[in-house]
């Protein structure tokens, strides 16, 4: 092939896998892709902060936090922020606290550690129920 | 060691310009693209920038507009102390194009921090070649964040702040340097003085790695040439010294003017350059190490030191000296810091210790690129080895370019949605549905005169006021002038906000000090306020939220 063509159908198939990722990293999160039950993923490194050992989702809007022992912590309301790709909820420590996002492999949501947004260590929330 | 991809036989940037169209260049221009596709679509409709460092370059920019440049926007009497590249070029762009100018805050930076991706490849480039480029800019562009904040990692950011915007400068300025390390003409070295001064401008961390490697070579060079009696020489480099200081003072002038003429860098408050970025204290070294056990810092690590163990050349000593520089001073300013808080001790202190710690992750990258490259040699060689030169070098270029697109492809949806784009639109979120603080900026800047001085409480000092630069008896000492004491300031706003609660006859005097000729409230909090209208019985502006009185 002419070094030309061979250009314009690098650039081409660059130009389309641009468009791929792009779409891919912002479909957004609808509620029914959310709703599940979770765990965190654990950390070599962050262990000082608390964390809630479970967390339900449910489809009728009601989020339960569970501790290690299995008792239930916190029980408020929750619902989707799709646009902004954030859990809103009454309870004012869990609003926007867990944050999704749509991946190559689906959606992964992420914890934040701390309450505040300033700094952003997060981990992963893993799927107990698929 | 070689690190060069494909060339074109030319050298230095002509090379580099000689190559667009190329791979490498075609690969550039899809991951910056990408990241800049990212960092717009995080901030295309934002009205208000999520930061309060924002609002204090408002401040300085307004002063630009309502023609007080030189002046300190928030405490009466005082001067200009803040760096003023960037807030100069949002006041003339906002003058020019008719822009609000927090719209231009939260969404230029999306655009005018697209120099640093841009000139971090030239610098890749320029110093090891066309495939250790592609590589670090990937690292430099989608690993180096990861979950930190982009004002805390150098990284393309769509943050418009001197820290972000400053880095492309910074990386021209290592570029100038490359050429002007092999000259002992003044009249380059005075060009050096220029750019550094530029830098200085822009933000004072990157300019200090800088001037520093601009003393250490020209110093080393000249005492290397006295040792030997070449004098002529040594004289030479001195005057080589001379040009880039006169150049560097004299292009800086339009700080140093009021901070060493007013203030004599005479730093009463230390706050501001006693900010600790968490992970960078010892109490949160689990963060710190959450955020550096990574792949990249192992592999930047291993490039650095393949680079330092290999030949001398111009790049190596530069890099020796950034890696340096940036791990001295990130450790003075977090020791200076810990000194002074602790044990009183007041050592010189110049910025935080999280700006050196950016410049060296972004060293980093650089050593990810040498590192992968590395590997891929080795590779070839080992499946290639008795194949031409030139086949194994097509070859190398062919597995970087792929090697670079696969992992780009893989890793962009999650740096795209990474914690410091979403977080930092959710601030400026946050502050853009309090329509009532707008509504009462807009009246503070627009109906109150440049000599207004403003009392409220710290929260209200940087939520409403300071964008509008309008002054207050005391704001936040982390924003706060630093050559001005913040004790005074803040124990007499203390004693004026409690004398609207309860009578005070003192509560003249200091009015009168700070030249106090309004009050800025929460409506909510006028119940508890019964002396408001005995100090300040003019009602200028409510809403729902805040009410503004005047004397």
């Amino acid at each position: 092939m002419d070094p030309l063509p061979r250009k314009l159908l690098a650039i081409t198939i660059l130009c389309a896998l641009w468009a791929a990722v792009v779409l891919v990293a912002f479909v957004p999160v609808e509620k029914d892709a959310v709703v599940g039950s979770y765990r965190l993923h654990s950390s070599w490194f962050l262990q000082k902060e608390a964390r809630p050992a479970r967390i339900d989702l449910d489809k009728d809007g009601e989020l339960r936090v569970y501790a290690d022992h299995g008792e239930v912590t916190l029980r408020a309301k929750w619902w989707w922020d799709a646009a902004e790709g954030f859990l809103r909820s009454d309870a004012r420590e869990l609003d926007r606290r867990i944050r999704g996002y749509h991946g190559w492999t689906g959606t992964t949501l992420y914890w934040r550690l701390a309450p505040s947004f300033d700094y952003g260590e997060e981990l992963e929330m893993q799927r107990l129920d698929r | 060691m070689s690190m060069e991809g494909r060339t074109t036989g030319r050298n230095g940037i002509g090379k580099v310009l000689g190559g667009i169209g190329s791979t490498p260049v075609l690969l550039a221009i899809f991951m910056i693209t990408l990241a800049f596709n990212a960092g717009v679509r995080r901030s295309h409709d934002l009205t208000w920038p999520p930061y309060m460092d924002h609002a204090r370059d408002a401040s300085f920019a307004q002063s630009i507009l309502d023609g007080h440049y030189g002046e300190d926007p928030l405490y009466t009497g005082e001067s200009m102390w803040f760096t003023p590249m960037v807030f100069t070029l949002e006041a003339y762009a906002v003058e020019f194009t008719g822009v609000d100018l927090q719209v231009l805050q939260a969404r230029a930076g999306a655009f005018w921090n697209l120099l640093a991706p841009i000139v971090f490849f030239l610098l890749a480039w320029r110093w090891f070649g066309s495939s250790v480029a592609v590589v670090a800019l990937a690292a430099y562009l989608f690993v180096l964040p990861g979950q930190e904040p982009g004002w805390a990692v150098a990284t393309y950011s769509p943050l418009f702040l001197a820290m972000n915007f400053a880095q492309g400068l910074f990386f021209l300025m290592l570029l100038v340097l490359f050429r002007a390390f092999r000259s002992v003409s003044w009249v380059v070295w005075a060009a050096v003085g220029i750019g550094a001064g530029l830098l200085f401008l822009s933000h004072a961390a990157p300019a200090i790695l800088i001037v520093a490697m601009i003393a250490i070579h020209i110093i080393s060079r000249a005492i290397a040439a006295w040792r030997i009696r070449d004098r002529a020489q040594a004289g030479r480099y001195l005057l080589c010294g001379v040009a880039a200081g006169a150049t560097f003072i004299l292009v800086s002038l339009p700080l140093i003017w009021y901070v060493v003429g007013d203030y004599m860098l005479d730093q009463k408050d230390r706050i501001p350059t006693a900010f600790t970025y968490e992970p960078l204290s010892f109490r949160h070294a689990d963060r710190f190490l959450f955020h550096n056990v990574t792949l990249f810092v192992a592999m930047g690590i291993a490039g650095l030191f393949l680079l330092f163990r290999g030949k001398r050349s111009p790049q190596r000593t530069l890099m020796l000296m950034w890696v340096g520089l940036t791990t001295t001073l990130a450790l003075y300013a977090y020791l200076a810091m810990e000194l002074g808080l602790k044990y009183g001790i007041m050592m010189p202190t110049s910025v935080p210790s999280f700006h050196f710690y950016s410049y060296l992750k972004t060293a980093m990258a650089l050593g990810v690129g040498i590192a992968v490259l590395r590997m891929l040699q080795w590779v070839v060689d080992r499946y290639h080895g008795d194949r031409s030169a030139e086949f194994k070098r097509d070859r190398l270029a062919a597995m970087t370019a792929v090697l670079v697109l696969v992992g780009t492809l893989a890793i962009y949806p999650t740096n795209a949605n990474r914690p410091d784009l979403v977080n930092t639109r959710m601030f400026s979120m946050t502050r853009m549905a309090d329509t009532d603080a707008t509504d009462m900026y807009t009246i503070l800047r627009d109906k109150l005169p440049w000599e207004a001085v403003v009392l409220c409480d710290d929260e209200l000092s940087l939520w409403v006021v300071m964008a509008s630069a309008r002054k207050t008896v005391a704001t936040n000492a982390s924003m706060a002038n630093p050559y001005v004491l913040p004790a005074p300031r803040e124990a007499a706003r203390a004693q004026l906000l409690a004398a609207l609660e309860r009578s005070d006859p003192e509560a003249p005097k200091v009015l009168e000090a700070y030249h106090v000729t309004h009050v800025l409230v929460r409506t909510a909090d006028i119940d508890r306020m019964p002396e408001l209208t005995h100090w300040f019985p003019q009602s200028i502006h409510t809403n729902g939220t805040y009410a503004l009185y005047a004397r």
